[in-house]
């Protein structure tokens, strides 16, 4: 019996730990409100444990670390059985302590020290049953599409430190606030290119849905609360470095606004809950994004945090299901509306958040996100205003979709027959609880624009309609048949370049093989010699060591004398 | 005449030789012979030696280092050395006696600021070394190498002795300060001080065991007891190096453009060929004997740059963890010695599952001479040497000790390797292991294992504390 409660206590403490440093520096102000005040930034090179704790972090800190705690509690239930169950419980507690060095770290390189970590952990939490080859697949996509990413981190910093000359983000802030934003285009299409990858956008989106093999909480974990969530809010920590730059926001607002649409299309058409569900995880990222193209952060990981509540709320009840039918596909399911009663009341908050239902906070903070690329279109921000305009459009026809597929996934999983009976357990069902409260309390408080409330309102209800129009039937073939292969992009992923770069490790192995390591062997051929001679001179015979010494005295001594 | 004498100079070294004789007379008239009687005056006079050195200091800071790492190591050896006190063939008295003197040599070695002091002291640590190693009666191989060790050291001194009267010739002062003072006078012909300083090294260099001076090396470390073979590889060259440092740092510091390449040259040839020779090595003794001969290159690397503001604190931080980590590393082949009659890497397999309190402390050992983690302080030294190298333009030098490092990976990892891996037979339990009083040494050596890894966690302690 493996002991499983020191994990969750673990987790617990640290979590308290988050809470006691970050609840205080809630009502700070946000973001761009951040006046700098010690104007002393740490010279090239270092590396310091320095922490700057904004409201934004200590709000994405505080998700962080509870969701990581009601995983944890979960996990005593569905992974408790499992062999792995130790290094599985201490990845997640590493994971955590990861996103919090990310979130709160004032360092760059401890950032990027974070980032990487979160990285090796996914890795090792996605492959976590490692003995089923999709799991390894998925593992090694999201380990290598990520790193592909991180690469224009790593440059991002370098350059960055070039730039301002410290690698310290408050000294860098205060290097642009004053000299302006220098090589802001560089730095922000770099920075872009890595949370990009960690965010799972177009194009490097196909890690997210290919790592669902991983245990469930895990993706819980990665989707809601530390993984890609740190992509969008490292973009936003660093936007004061690129702010300004019309390209980096243009590209920003393309690359959301075509994941955010196509992502919730495949979304819709999907026959597999918790792949539907990762899709969606993109599409709500890209909404994340697009409010930061449209020059409000701060709106962003607000819907950064509702989103991390109500996702990891559906991800956990999609865990439930699927630990009751044993399976995630949808065909399975069905009617489980009687038989997993608090799941289908906590899934159903959980759904009208992710399709934008008032009361629930995903609502409040759709809208604010709408609204602020609303506010964009009036052409005051660096985004060119025809482009918000598109970004406007295509935000509302997503809206739409987002309805339909979170209308349709309640329908499939939950309305229709009762099958069998199920059992839900209290260790899984009480941390559902806990966040569907907080899918509802959260939004007290809330600030509502009654114009984009009603027009949202709208077009999510005619989604739900549109859903329950067709109800399990799939849309009609020509449209079908290419969104089901995800319109093949990862198809570049899968075939093109592994076929590109085997013949060129091939080439590279052979060189090595036979060119390279000629040196590395003759190296040692040489060392055995020179080794071999060295001692056949210990012949014990001291005549031939005093020899030695006398021979040796006169070449130093010619050393000496030559040298000088 | 009177000659005034420095206390805080000699004190240590007098302190210690008197407590040698303490141990020889004891041990010659107390009626019952035993091994701690005559070993615990020596360990006294140790003690007694802390004392003074903490009471009066010595000359300098450098000196006051040195004199701590002596006797510390002496006092390492000492308690080490109970692993032969049941052997017939070890005469106690005699061992202490020979022990004391040969550290009180290298005490005044360290504290010595005249080139007549300093041939003395060579001598005092010398000829009780020459007598250490062939201690063991009956023991033919020991005796061949004392012999070895005879000779060579009479050819090295011979030519040292050669340097030190053409320095004399030519300068017409035997103090320290005084050639400092008279080499940069351009009457002082160039070509005559050159030769003389080279040979005035060589002594010094010898006591080292660099390369070309080794030969000594490897045949006595084997011949003589593993325990003494520490004595050798750590007071004796602790002694050597400190002398060195002070004569390059205050004697010939107006000559630096000729010692500097002979220093920089005997480096590069120690660590290469010592490094090379160790990789054949299937013995723990001989490894070990091998590795100090590239060590010494190591020690005497940052010598190059001795006149710069590190120049002096770099080998001597180096020299401390090395010398604390050889003398574990023989200590606990000792032992082995001792219980297993053999310290070849086929009796070493498997050590650190079997007898862990022996095999992890030598894999730490290892670890810390090549300067791998977890022995964090060996990788710390390791910088701290090369530094003062490159600070000083001497880049080829800072290539050729990395390679090196490079090198000494190979054998030392090796070496963690046979420790760590399950023997290809396990040997039919404990037969006929003799009973050997190895208590006291194997607490040695986890007292000095502990202070390693204390120092791999806390690397400031050693690098705030030494000057």
């Amino acid at each position: 019996m493996i002991r499983r409660w020191p994990y969750v206590a673990l987790t617990a403490v640290v979590a308290v730990a988050v809470a006691i440093w970050a609840i205080p520096e809630l009502d700070q102000r946000a973001f761009f409100g951040y006046v700098p005040t010690n104007a002393t930034p740490t010279m090239l090179p270092s590396l310091s444990l320095d922490t700057r704790v904004l409201p934004d972090s200590a709000k994405v800190m505080l998700l962080a670390a509870g969701v990581t705690l009601l995983v944890q509690v979960y996990s005593t239930a569905y992974m408790g059985k499992d062999r792995r169950y130790r290094s599985y419980a201490l990845l997640i507690v590493l994971f955590l302590v990861a996103m919090i060095a990310v979130v709160a770290t004032d360092n760059l390189f401890v950032l990027l020290i974070g980032w990487e970590v979160m990285g090796v952990c996914s890795y090792l939490l996605i492959g976590h049953w490692w003995e089923q080859p999709q799991s390894r697949a998925g593992a090694m996509k999201a380990l290598v599409v990520t790193r592909f990413g991180d690469l224009g981190l790593l440059v991002a910093i370098v350059v960055i430190g070039q730039t301002y000359g410290t690698y310290s983000i408050t000294g860098a802030w205060v290097g642009a606030a004053d000299q302006g934003q220098q090589h802001g285009t560089a730095i922000g299409l770099l920075v872009l290119l890595a949370v990009v990858g960690k965010s799972a956008q177009v194009p490097l989106q196909t890690w997210l849905p290919d790592a669902m093999p991983g245990p469930t909480p895990i993706t819980a974990l990665i989707h809601a609360a530390t993984m890609v969530a740190a992509g969008v809010y490292v973009f936003a920590r660093l936007l004061p470095l690129y702010g300004n730059d019309t390209t980096v926001m243009t590209a920003l607002a393309v690359v959301s606004g075509v994941t955010m649409l196509l992502a919730a299309l495949f979304a819709l058409v999907q026959h597999d809950l918790k792949r539907a569900l990762a899709w969606s995880t993109v599409s709500q990222l890209a909404y994340m994004f697009a409010a930061i193209a449209a020059g409000a952060a701060d709106v962003g990981i607000s819907h950064l945090v509702s989103h991390g509540a109500y996702k990891a709320l559906l991800f956990l009840g999609c865990g439930v299901v699927m630990h009751a039918v044993g399976t995630s596909a949808l065909s399975a399911m069905g009617g489980l509306r009687t038989t997993l009663p608090a799941t289908f009341w906590t899934m159903t908050i959980g759904f009208a958040a992710l399709a934008g239902i008032i009361p629930t906070v995903g609502f409040f903070t759709k809208d604010r996100v709408l609204e602020s690329i609303h506010v964009a279109t009036h052409g005051e921000t660096p985004l060119p205003g025809g482009v918000a305009w598109a970004l406007l459009v295509v935000a509302y026809v997503t809206v739409f979709v987002t309805a339909a597929y979170a209308m349709r996934l309640w329908m499939l999983t939950f309305l229709g027959l009762p099958s069998k009976q199920h059992v839900e357990p209290p260790s899984m069902t009480w941390p559902l609880v806990a966040l569907g409260v907080a899918c509802l309390a959260l939004s007290i408080g809330e600030p509502l624009d009654l114009d984009t409330a009603a027009l949202s309102t709208l077009v999510a209800l005619a989604g739900i309609a549109f859903a329950w129009w067709r109800q399990d039937a799939d849309l009609p073939g020509p449209v079908q048949r290419p969104l089901a292969a995800e319109l093949g992009l990862d198809h570049p992923i899968t075939r093109l370049i592994p076929a590109g770069t085997i013949g060129v490790a091939r080439v590279a192995d052979a060189a090595d093989r036979e060119g390279i390591d000629v040196y590395p062997r003759g190296g040692a051929v040489l060392a055995g010699l020179v080794s071999s001679a060295v001692r056949a001179l210990q012949t014990g015979r001291v005549q031939v060591y005093a020899s030695v010494i006398a021979v040796g005295a006169f070449v130093v001594v010619l050393v000496g004398v030559i040298a000088r | 005449m009177s000659i005034p004498i420095d206390w805080a100079t000699a004190g240590p070294a007098v302190i210690v030789a008197t407590s040698a004789l303490v141990a020889l007379m004891v041990d010659a008239f107390w009626p019952r012979r035993s091994w701690f009687a005559s070993s615990l005056p020596l360990l006294a006079g140790l003690v007694g030696g802390f004392v003074e050195l903490g009471r009066t200091g010595s000359v300098d800071d450098v000196s006051a280092a040195l004199t701590f790492v002596i006797l510390a190591g002496t006092v390492l050896v000492l308690v080490g050395a109970t692993v032969m006190s049941d052997e017939d063939s070890m005469p106690p008295g005699e061992l202490h006696l020979l022990l004391g003197s040969a550290a009180s040599g290298a005490l005044v070695m360290v504290a010595a600021r005249d080139l007549v002091t300093l041939i003395v002291a060579i001598e005092l640590l010398a000829l009780p070394s020459i007598a250490l190693i062939g201690l063991r009666q009956g023991d033919r191989r020991g005796i061949a190498s004392s012999w070895t060790f005879f000779l060579t050291s009479v050819v090295s001194t011979a030519v040292t002795l050669m340097g030190v009267a053409l320095l004399y010739g030519s300068t017409g002062t035997l103090t320290y300060a005084g050639l400092s003072r008279e080499l940069v006078d351009p009457a002082v012909p160039d070509a005559v001080v050159a030769v003389a300083v080279v040979l005035t090294l060589v002594g010094l260099l010898f006591k080292l065991g660099a390369v070309p001076f080794h030969a000594w090396v490897p045949d006595t470390y084997r011949g003589a007891s593993v325990v003494i073979a520490g004595f050798l590889a750590s007071v004796s060259k602790a002694g050597a190096l400190g002398a060195l440092l002070v004569l390059l740092a205050i004697g010939l510091s107006p000559v630096d453009d000729v010692w500097v390449p002979v220093i920089a040259v005997v480096a590069t040839a120690s660590m290469t060929l010592g490094n090379l020779a160790a990789l054949r090595e299937r013995d723990g003794v001989g490894m070990l004997a091998w590795s100090s001969v590239a060590q010494a290159g190591f020690l005497v690397a940052p010598a190059t740059a001795v006149l710069t503001a590190e120049g002096l604190s770099a080998p001597l931080q180096y020299l401390a963890v090395y010398a604390l980590a050889n003398l574990v590393g023989f200590t606990a082949l000792a032992v082995v010695l001792r219980t297993r009659g053999s310290t070849s890497y086929d009796t070493l397999t498997g050590l650190a599952r079997s007898e862990p309190w022996l095999g992890v402390p030598l894999a730490f050992v290892a670890l810390t001479l090549a300067g791998f983690p977890p022995a964090v302080i060996g990788l710390v030294t390791k910088y701290v040497v090369l530094r003062p190298v490159v600070d000083d333009g001497l880049t080829w030098l800072a290539v050729v000790m990395a390679v090196n490092v490079m090198l000494g990976l190979a054998y030392y990892l090796r070496l963690v390797v046979v420790l760590v891996s399950r023997p290809a037979d396990e040997p039919d339990g404990i037969t006929s292991r003799p009973a050997a009083p190895t208590g006291l040494a194997t607490a040695a050596v986890a007292v000095g294992t502990a202070a390693l890894v204390v120092l791999s966690v806390l690397p400031g302690l050693l690098i705030d504390h030494l000057p």
